[in-house]
């Protein structure tokens, strides 16, 4: 009932017109600069196509059996990649953050693997994690991992040295500490950091397709961009767009879920719930107790 | 502050990828079963500088039309960009089979290496220089103080060799790369930016297709030079003779389909890769042109190798300071399995492809 409650919420008309009005009155001006463009001749119709043919392009894809799979390819070796990514990050944050030996050794690494080529990788990953899914899923998580990395550290670095410094005074032993202290102070920057991150797992499962893959949106843009089909090809990216929205927005929702002090409206939310159980508990225990009354 | 519980499924969320990532479609060539042991068919790893593609028919016919399976084979693709040189993929173990260019394999001889090629598919070559078809350039030789569009870094090696071939020197032309984009290609020469482009002929026919009049002027010499010939290991030679046997029979079937069936070829692709024939008018082109590639000198023996033609792409690899000595031909090619590999019956391949036709045309 309360999920119910909140849907009807999010869908109310005004709701609903504050969430869409600005990124579609945003996309009306990129429209009309676009159309300009074409009508002027600033740019050819071979690079940059109708809008309106781009639309046509995505519904004729969308209902014919071509592109499915590789959606469902991309988005696997994405989220598959992110998970491992930010599992690499946060194993390689949390030591570097409790201990300046692991943070001086593993840093120079994180931040070279950070700038290293993926093509020039790449053979090693293929090498590695042959020509299926798993290379793309490990350039997927490769490109992932920095800004978990960096994110979490940074989180945990930067803890509120007078909170520290509460918990010694109270006794708590460094495991109490990580777990009451670090872990929810540094969780805003993580996520912060794993949204960035679900992004890049996207982008880094396109740049697997094009290095090595069978199938993917990596290898359709590829296809139709020989072909000179180039609103098929814009059509892809707007899927891409699409699926990078929706990992974003997954991600936002995890945030609120579990970070959900950050947000004014969850934590009210929060309190009233907990304040409802702890009502309905002490309803339940008088009950008892007038009814053991009773009997005895 | 109070965390929630929901934490604790992460760790084992993790270790589930870790694991799944490293499992997968991954088995490397020497996995499984090697020459059709135990009733198995004999699984080849092949690798191919592009996935699935009309461009390379041979091997979806092959499968479509249950070739490979006549010859005890399982055939599974290792696609991986040009980028990426194709012999790497041979030398670690992860193809037993790779589609690598002449000039890949005489570099990687004239360093000591031992791949060698035993069949070769296209007798042309898969690159070469365009000009717009109103140009005023003619030849080659008259692009001496003008700009040409290299698709990638790469091709400055094919460049380099037309220009020697043609009697001129580096110094001679400027270059700028411009990429594989059609797109890009085409609107370079509109703006007057490039007068010659050198890239892979794919490109060159995709842009013809779609109303973009260009003219071919690569030197004669440079268009004969093999386009994709197929490299193995020794090793695997000697240890898996009848599997490399067996794969490139059932791809010389397949090409021989494309040869003397070509609307048989056109109807397997178009099922095959539906994505490529967006654009009807380029995927019949490329149809064509790639049949065109795969027209052997000789019908009957599909994939043999050119001594004279290796010497010539050598001669220009030297000349043009890509190789410093050249290196004993015979060492790289083995032609001893062309026979083999046509030992089939051409019309008992045509007549299974008219089956399929008439059973799913």
């Amino acid at each position: 009932m309360a999920t119910a409650s909140r849907l009807g919420s999010a869908l109310k008309p005004r709701r609903l017109f504050d969430l869409v009005a600005a990124p579609l009155l945003f996309l009306g001006l990129i429209v009309a600069v676009w159309k300009l463009a074409l009508a002027q001749e600033w740019v050819s119709t071979r690079v940059l196509p109708h809008p309106e043919d781009i639309v046509a392009s995505f519904v004729d894809l969308s209902f014919s059996d071509i592109w499915w799979d590789d959606v469902a390819a991309t988005l696997w070796e994405s989220i598959a990649g992110f998970l491992l990514g930010s599992a690499l990050g946060l194993a390689l944050a949390i030591p570097s953050g409790l201990w300046p030996v692991m943070r001086r050794m593993l840093h120079p690494y994180a931040i070279g693997l950070q700038v290293t080529p993926r093509i020039a990788i790449a053979p090693l990953i293929i090498a590695w994690a042959g020509f299926g899914y798993s290379s793309k899923i490990w350039i997927a998580a490769i490109i992932a991992f920095f800004p978990v990395y960096v994110n979490a550290l940074t989180g945990m670095l930067t803890v509120d040295e007078e909170s520290r410094e509460m918990f010694r005074s109270l006794g708590a032993s460094r495991w109490q500490t990580f777990i009451r202290l670090v872990t929810p102070s540094s969780m805003p920057v993580m996520f912060a950091g794993l949204k960035t991150a679900a992004g890049l797992a996207l982008v880094g499962a396109v740049v697997g397709e094009f290095i090595s893959a069978q199938r993917g949106l990596g290898v359709l843009v590829q296809q139709f961009s020989y072909q000179l089909a180039v609103s098929d090809a814009f059509a892809v990216i707007v899927m891409l767009m699409f699926l990078g929205l929706l990992l974003y927005g997954v991600m936002e929702w995890i945030e609120r879920a579990t970070v959900f002090w950050l947000h004014d409206s969850r934590l009210v939310a929060r309190t009233r719930r907990r304040a409802a159980r702890a009502r309905k508990r002490a309803a339940r225990r008088s009950d008892v107790a007038a009814g053991r009354e009773a009997i005895g | 502050m109070f965390i929630t519980n929901r934490r604790s499924w992460l760790p084992a969320v993790a270790a589930a990828t870790l694991a799944l990532a490293g499992c997968g479609d991954d088995e490397s060539p020497d996995d499984g079963a090697t020459s059709g042991s135990g009733g198995e068919p004999a699984k080849v790893v092949y690798s191919l500088p592009t996935p699935e593609t009309l461009e390379f028919y041979a091997p979806i016919v092959a499968e479509t039309l249950g070739f490979f399976e006549e010859q005890d084979v399982e055939a599974e693709l290792a696609p991986a960009s040009e980028e990426i040189p194709s012999t790497a993929f041979l030398e670690n173990g992860d193809a037993d089979i790779a589609m690598a260019d002449i000039d890949e394999l005489v570099i990687s001889t004239a360093k000591g290496g031992t791949l060698q090629a035993v069949f070769s598919p296209q007798h042309a070559n898969t690159a070469g220089t365009v000009v717009p078809e109103d140009s005023d350039i003619q030849g080659f030789d008259q692009l001496a103080g003008k700009t040409v569009g290299l698709a990638s870094e790469e091709d400055d090696a094919s460049l380099k060799a037309q220009l020697i071939a043609a009697g001129m020197s580096d110094g001679d032309v400027e270059t700028i790369t411009v990429g594989t984009s059609g797109a890009t290609i085409a609107g370079t020469f509109e703006k007057g930016e490039i007068d010659a482009y050198v890239g892979a002929i794919s490109d060159f026919t995709a842009l013809r297709a779609t109303g973009v009049p260009l003219r071919n002027i690569t030197p004669e010499d440079v268009q004969r030079i093999d386009g994709n010939p197929t490299a193995v290991t020794p090793e695997t030679l000697e240890s898996d003779r009848e599997k490399i046997v067996g794969f490139l029979r059932a791809w010389s079937m397949g090409q021989h389909v494309g040869l003397t069936k070509p609307d048989i070829v056109e109807a397997i692709v178009r099922e095959r890769v539906p994505a490529e024939w967006r654009n009807e008018d380029v995927a019949k082109a490329a149809l064509a042109q790639t049949i065109e590639l795969h027209t052997p000198d000789d019908p009957e023996r599909i994939g043999d190798l050119r001594a004279d033609v290796w010497e010539t792409g050598q001669d220009l690899l030297q000349r043009a300071g890509i190789i410093e000595e050249k290196v004993d031909v015979s060492k790289i090619l083995d032609d001893s399995l062309i026979e083999e590999i046509n030992d089939f019956d051409r019309a008992e391949v045509e007549a299974a492809a008219d089956e399929w036709m008439q059973q799913n045309g």
